[in-house]
């Protein structure tokens, strides 16, 4: 499997960036499930455990996202396991942003 | 148990088997993740999905994520390594690359003479002639579990080099092991007509009463490879094991 370029930002991270925006937007924060329900709006499947927390523990290391850990007492009183929530960074927003804005580039349209 | 807690139970298991190694924060917080996503996807959906379909919905989630999960562990298993290697003393460092070398000479060991067994195999055999017409020593199929054989241990070989994949390597090492002693033992014919004599007759002069264990003892070189790789293998990870993480019992639940 050839190695990704240092910086460079899957599809799926983007579209990670995507719907965590929406859904900060929404609730001020979002966590995995919750985007793996974003993610699957439209008829796709879940997002798998593996494919979407290896994504978000490489965003969150790389600033795109920021993570932290849900008050024990409130998880507590809601009756469920701490979630870890998450927030688009800047970094994460201007990334979107500039692939927004950056125009396609790709053979088809090369040639047309 | 329902389906749902039986599925959430598949999935923390495999969380704990390939976080298993790691540090304790690293493994501690990617379970703690996945039991708030287990939690939440069994109430999102347990009004529209039956539970044995949302008991397959989350083991479909999980099998499909395996690559990737092997991926995460390879790459928190590589910084791990790198961050420790730094506080190893010589004396540990020594040990480990010996260990590591141990299982090289090893898997050296299978290899060259299985490649020489599956090529002497495939000559007296005669193995690829037009045809395929079976040799005087045997049928023309047996030299390819011995090729096979030498093949899955070329893999083991590309899986002990790197440290993250190690245990995999040893895993296939010993499953080459294993493959190599029942079919080089069952070819024994074919590889030399006289050796196989020899070894009956022997068989026969010094057992005497005990042939049939005798006959067996044979398969045991495979086993005691096994062992002694698991030995191996146990001696690097104690060595290697953070200082820090006294043990894989102590990863909070």
């Amino acid at each position: 499997m050839p190695r990704r370029k240092k910086g460079a930002i899957l599809p799926i991270e983007y579209d990670i960036l995507a719907a965590g925006l929406d859904a900060q937007s929404a609730a001020g924060s979002f966590y995995g499930f919750a985007l793996a329900q974003a993610l699957a709006e439209g008829g796709h499947s879940l997002t798998s455990h593996g494919t979407l927390y290896k994504a978000l523990s490489r965003m969150t290391e790389a600033g795109l996202l920021t993570a932290e850990w849900e008050d024990p007492s409130f998880a507590e009183s809601a009756g469920r396991p701490r979630r870890r929530l998450y927030t688009v960074s800047g970094a994460g927003a201007l990334a979107l942003s500039r692939r927004a804005d950056a125009p396609v580039t790709n053979a088809k349209t090369a040639q047309a | 148990m329902t389906p749902v807690e039986r599925a959430q139970r598949r999935v923390l298991r495999w969380v704990d088997r390939y976080s298993k190694g790691l540090p304790l924060p690293v493994a501690a917080e990617r379970r703690a993740e996945l039991e708030s996503d287990l939690h939440e996807h069994a109430v999102a959906r347990r009004d529209g999905l039956s539970p044995s379909a949302l008991a397959r919905e989350i083991d479909g989630r999980a099998l499909r994520g395996v690559a990737a999960d092997l991926l995460w562990r390879d790459r928190e298993m590589r910084r791990f390594r790198a961050a420790r290697l730094t506080t190893m003393t010589p004396r540990e460092l020594r040990a480990t690359s010996r260990l590591q070398h141990l299982l090289y000479i090893a898997a050296g060991f299978i290899a060259v003479p299985g490649f020489i067994v599956a090529v002497r195999v495939a000559i007296t055999t005669n193995f690829g002639t037009p045809g395929h017409a079976p040799g005087p020593y045997g049928e023309s199929w047996q030299a390819v579990p011995i090729f096979a054989a030498v093949i899955l241990t070329l893999g083991a070989i590309s899986l002990l080099i790197n440290s993250a994949t190690r245990s995999l390597g040893v895993v296939v090492l010993s499953i080459s092991a294993l493959v190599m002693n029942f079919v080089c033992v069952t070819s024994l014919n074919a590889v030399s007509f006289q050796l196989s004599r020899f070894i009956a007759l022997s068989i026969y002069q010094i057992s005497g009463p005990f042939m049939n264990i005798a006959i067996y003892s044979i398969f045991l070189p495979g086993p005691l490879l096994v062992v002694a790789f698991a030995l191996i293998l146990g001696h690097i990870h104690r060595i290697e094991r953070n200082p820090e993480q006294p043990s894989e019992a102590g990863v909070p639940r």
